[in-house]
């Protein structure tokens, strides 16, 4: 083919020009340490790319959650800390009145200081955290959510919504438990039945250890155990129907029905009464309120004293069911933050895995770019220098 | 002796004439679009001599102008797909660069106002995280108009260039006219060669108009070249041309077409338009942009819709009911200028779900309408009537003619292309975001059993009853009532929906447990509405379970992936258009050693002749010396 001396030129300008797009975009691409930097470098990668940052962006949010939530939790938990040693010195106290020694006087004493104890409580219930929001008030964080009426009972304002936060993207956890889930909804007696004596008794019988020996011949119901004489007993139940009966060993016997054994310590008299109700549900004021009660009355009789006695006792047991109440909302939290650090790790796990997997997408392999960066400029060189040489090639020079 | 001066003189004024053209050969060798030129020689008519015949010399038959029409064809055409492939390149750049920034990006832009919403649902009653929302959201509005501005910016570019373009193409149109009027005066068509300089001429603008448009050219017999666009639509004819003009586009004004003019009645060729910078820049337009801005219209309407149906379902800080988050334009529908009937089309999103992200062609028969996509031409099916009780429903769109439509009338629909520049953040105070759910539950206090019930969900905002009391008691474990009514039921997990709210209860209830649906007044701790909607914003928001985020990677990697293939395309044509021309110059470009070694030949055979005529000179003196003997 012949060659005319334009296309020698215009083939070499072209080479040239390919030369020195490639070393241009080489250099771009040294210069920014990315080996992607517009769609069109590589567009699968490219949305790779755009997937991981986001899902870079929404592991921090989520570790920012993590944060928010652990945060809560434990001022919800060091609430609840100083809520159970409270508790736990009221039943100190009620143990204390329950002794025989302990006087009339003395239990004033000591219902005055279960009474600051409640209020107390009352404080630690209204929790607020920095932001002056209120923690135990469900949804309800503005107004304060357990306020005492005029006749000093306690009423709750809140709700029982529990807010969860998002901590990975299928994970929620839980950052508060409603006032109504911590104080209010408190199991009384022993979570199946509540014991109380009959205020009219005249004998010296003592509610003792109770409970539920065969759980499903429970029948949910309000019985009576009645002594038709100091050795003889029977149960009705609400319907007035005898339910069981039986004779009595004065001194202390338990009375097995529907499958719960009631134990009767002490001496009952004829037509004394003891009554075994369904438990339910009691706020932790209502139960302060209970045991003040039951510290106020008098123990001028050996019949008041064993009142006084299987009153305080049931009070104990509320207490009892208060303080495992508290510290199961206490063992939740701590559950929730394991859950939060274990997410914490899992998520940092993965950052890194994504950190990785991005880097190998969109970072630029150094060494295999500068030796192509020499080879390309190595190119351009011989390139100009074939250009000078063969463009000084002519027949002219010889004639 | 005269026959050996005659032959010598016809050999010195040949070879004269010989070194004359390779002298203009080489002062051309650096002209565009020179064509080489050689002297063809013949030997003249030989004398008969008896029987014998005498050679008498020789003669020039022709300069002959070394061009080849099969390759300067072959390079029109490597030039038109050429100039196609670049304009394209360089309009796809921008997109290109545009989807390039990382920290900018769709994807990043959209992660934050997410972001934003779970700091809100991480403290909602905070009013600096809620503000902090609105100005996610406001950054979200201001990177969907950037965008859609940018495209706008493209779309301007597209226009001017097709205009500048256009009229470089009138402009070559009424030179090569001009050149065609200059070959008939020179006489071309009586046999006469024409001249070379014309014809170099008319070569190289044909080149150059094939770099704007693709044209095909026919020679006439008059020696005129006529030039064609398209399928035929006619740019020069004898010493006439066309004028080509880009006018706004007769149904939507925002798309350019391209009317040719001036040859009988106007013609719109924009269909026909291939090849070149012109058609490359509407290829773009046509393949590339509106496409592109559907996908990020798409995209701006499923956010949105999505946005403002679960804000809708909430109730903000002062216990109003939740409205529109975000508004955008309803969609754009244009009857086409050549319509005779008095039809018009209204469009609506109904199924947020469906939409493709096209525009579309409603064409109407006579008797029945079809729709066509506008990216690929597909007939998309349609139910409906047509009417506004019963509207076209296809894509997710509903359909309303009103008016007469006449047979053959077109209209052109926009659904998503302008969406995303009229994006506007509604809410203006940060007590406006809806984060909580308008109704929550209770347990009451006195339940013995150990069912529970879940926080609720509402389903159903518009319900006039949604923030009613409803009070489920339980008769027994496996009934309740509502509100003192009815019997119904219990399956554990089931969903009980009461008044728009939706709850589950689980577990073993007992006679007389009581559970409370109510409305959620004062809950400015409740996050329910604002989970719900990050929720929903990360599922599938179109068809095939297709992300908002999937949405937007996909919109990168088709620009990406178009650019790149394109990219490719060019680089292609390039050398074949590279290849074209060395083909094309190997016959007509000037080398310079071969001009050196014609004219040495040329020098070498011009001093012979001279000798030759010396020759004659030495026998015509001898002879005379021999007469004077």
């Amino acid at each position: 083919m012949r060659v005319s001396n334009d296309t020698l030129r215009s083939a070499f300008l072209s080479a040239l020009e390919a030369a020195n797009r490639r070393l241009i975009d080489t250099q771009e691409k040294v210069s920014s340490g990315k080996r992607v930097n517009k769609p069109s470098d590589d567009p699968v990668a490219a949305a790779r790319i755009a997937h991981l940052d986001a899902s870079l962006s929404r592991l921090d949010q989520y570790k920012s959650n993590s944060d928010f939530a652990r945060n809560q939790l434990g001022l919800e938990e060091s609430s609840l800390t100083s809520v159970l040693d409270n508790l736990q010195r009221i039943r100190e106290l009620a143990l204390q009145a329950n002794n025989s020694t302990t006087s009339d006087s003395d239990r004033k004493d000591i219902a005055a200081e279960v009474s600051q104890a409640r209020d107390a409580l009352l404080a630690l219930a209204n929790t607020t955290d920095v932001d002056g929001r209120h923690l135990f008030g469900g949804y309800v964080e503005g107004p304060t959510p357990f306020t005492k009426t005029s006749s000093g009972a306690v009423v709750y304002n809140g709700d029982q919504g529990q807010r969860t936060l998002q901590i990975s993207d299928s994970r929620f956890v839980a950052i508060n438990d409603s006032g109504s889930d911590v104080f209010q909804k408190v199991p009384q007696g022993n979570g199946t039945f509540t014991l109380a004596v009959n205020p009219a008794n005249t004998g010296t019988g003592v509610i003792g250890d109770s409970g539920v020996v065969t759980p499903a011949a429970w029948v949910r119901d309000t019985y009576r155990i009645n002594f038709l004489t100091p050795t003889t007993y029977e149960v009705r139940d609400s319907a007035n129907a005898v339910v069981s009966s039986g004779t009595f060993t004065p001194g202390g016997q338990s009375i097995a029905f529907r499958g719960v054994d009631i134990r009767i310590d002490g001496n009952p008299a004829s037509g004394d009464s003891f009554t075994a109700a369904p438990a339910g549900n009691r706020d932790v004021f209502g139960m302060m309120d209970d045991l003040m009660t039951a510290l106020g009355s008098s123990t001028g009789t050996d019949a008041e004293r064993a009142k006084l006695n299987s009153n305080i006792g049931q009070r104990i047991a509320d207490l009892d069911n208060a303080l495992s109440h508290v510290i199961n909302v206490r063992g939740e939290i701590g559950a929730r933050v394991r859950a939060l650090d274990q997410q914490d790790s899992l998520s940092a796990d993965f950052a890194l895995h994504l950190n990785t997997t991005l880097s190998s997408v969109r970072d630029l392999d150094y060494a295999d770019a500068l030796s192509r960066l020499q080879k390309e400029m190595f190119g351009l060189d011989a390139a100009q220098q074939t250009f000078a040489r063969t463009q000084d090639l002519s027949l002219f020079k010889y004639i | 002796m005269a026959d050996l001066l005659n032959i010598g003189l016809s050999a010195l004024l040949t070879q004269q004439r010989a070194l004359t053209t390779t002298s203009n050969n080489i002062a051309n060798a650096n002209t565009p679009g020179y064509t080489r030129q050689r002297v063809e020689l013949e030997q003249r008519q030989a004398q008969r001599l008896g029987s014998d015949y005498l050679g008498t010399g020789v003669d020039i038959t022709t300069v002959r102008r070394m061009s080849d029409d099969l390759l300067a064809g072959q390079l029109r055409s490597a030039s038109g797909s050429f100039g196609r492939a670049d304009a394209f390149v360089s309009l796809a750049e921008s997109l290109d660069n545009m989807l390039a920034d990382s920290n900018a990006g769709l994807t990043a832009t959209m992660q934050s106002f997410v972001n934003s919403l779970q700091d809100v649902a991480n403290d909602p009653s905070s009013s600096s995280s809620r503000q902090a929302l609105l100005a996610d959201a406001n950054n979200l509005v201001s990177r969907f108009k950037s965008m859609d501005q940018q495209m706008t910016v493209l779309s301007d570019e597209v226009r001017t260039r097709l205009t500048s373009t256009a009229d470089s193409v009138t402009t070559i149109g009424k030179q090569l006219a001009d050149i065609n009027k200059r070959l008939v005066e020179a006489g071309s068509a009586s046999g006469k060669n024409s001249p070379s300089d014309l014809l170099d001429k008319r070569d190289q603008l044909l080149e150059q108009l094939s770099g704007l448009v693709q044209v095909s050219t026919a020679q006439q017999r008059d020696g005129t070249t006529s030039v064609f666009i398209g399928s035929g639509q006619v740019l020069v004819l004898g010493s006439d041309s066309a004028t080509i003009k880009v006018t706004p586009g007769t149904a939507d004004p925002l798309q350019p077409q391209i009317v040719l003019s001036g040859l009988g009645p106007n013609v719109n060729v924009t269909q026909f338009i291939t090849g070149g910078d012109l058609g490359g820049t509407l290829d773009f337009s046509r393949e590339m942009l509106a496409p592109a801005r559907s996908q990020l219209g798409r995209i701006v309407v499923g956010l949105v819709d999505t946005v403002n149906q679960a804000h809708r379902s909430g109730v903000d800080a002062e216990g109003q009911l939740g409205g529109d988050f975000f508004s955008i334009s309803a969609p754009q529908a244009f009857s086409a200028g050549t319509n005779t009937g008095t039809g018009s089309v209204a469009v609506t999103i109904t199924g947020v779900a469906a939409l493709e992200p096209t525009n579309y062609k409603l064409s109407y028969d006579g008797a029945t309408y079809t729709l066509q996509r506008a990216d690929n031409g597909a007939v998309v099916p349609m139910t409906g009537a047509g009417t506004a009780g019963s509207p076209f429903v296809a894509n997710g769109l509903s359909i309303v003619v009103s008016g007469t439509p006449a047979a053959n009338d077109q209209f052109l629909l926009k659904p998503l292309e302008d969406v995303a520049g009229t994006m506007k953040l509604l809410l203006t105070r940060p007590a406006d975001i809806a984060a909580a759910a308008p109704t929550r539950t209770n347990a009451a206090l006195g339940n013995v059993g150990t069912a529970s019930i879940s926080a609720g969900q509402v389903i159903d905002a518009t319900n006039v009853n949604l923030l009613s009391t409803s009070t489920i008691q339980f008769i027994n474990d496996t009934t309740y009532s509502v509100n003192g009514a009815g019997t119904f039921a219990y399956t554990p997990g089931a969903n009980i929906d009461l008044n728009g709210t939706r709850v589950q209860i689980t577990g073993t209830p007992v006679a007389g447990d009581q559970f409370v649906i109510q409305a959620n007044s004062g809950g400015t701790g409740d996050n329910r509405n604002i989970q719900s909607m990050i929720d929903r914003l990360g599922q599938g928001t179109f068809n095939g379970n297709i992300s908002l985020q999937t949405a937007s990677a996909a919109l990168i990697t088709d620009v990406g992936s178009r650019t790149a293939e394109i990219t490719t395309q060019r680089d292609v044509q390039q050398s074949v258009l590279n290849q074209s021309k060395d083909r094309l110059e190997s016959v007509r470009g000037v080398n310079l050693d071969e001009e050196a070694a014609d004219m040495l030949k040329f020098q070498q055979l011009y001093q012979a002749a001279a000798k030759m005529m010396t020759v004659a000179d030495t026998l015509f003196q001898t002879v005379l010396q021999a007469l004077r003997g």
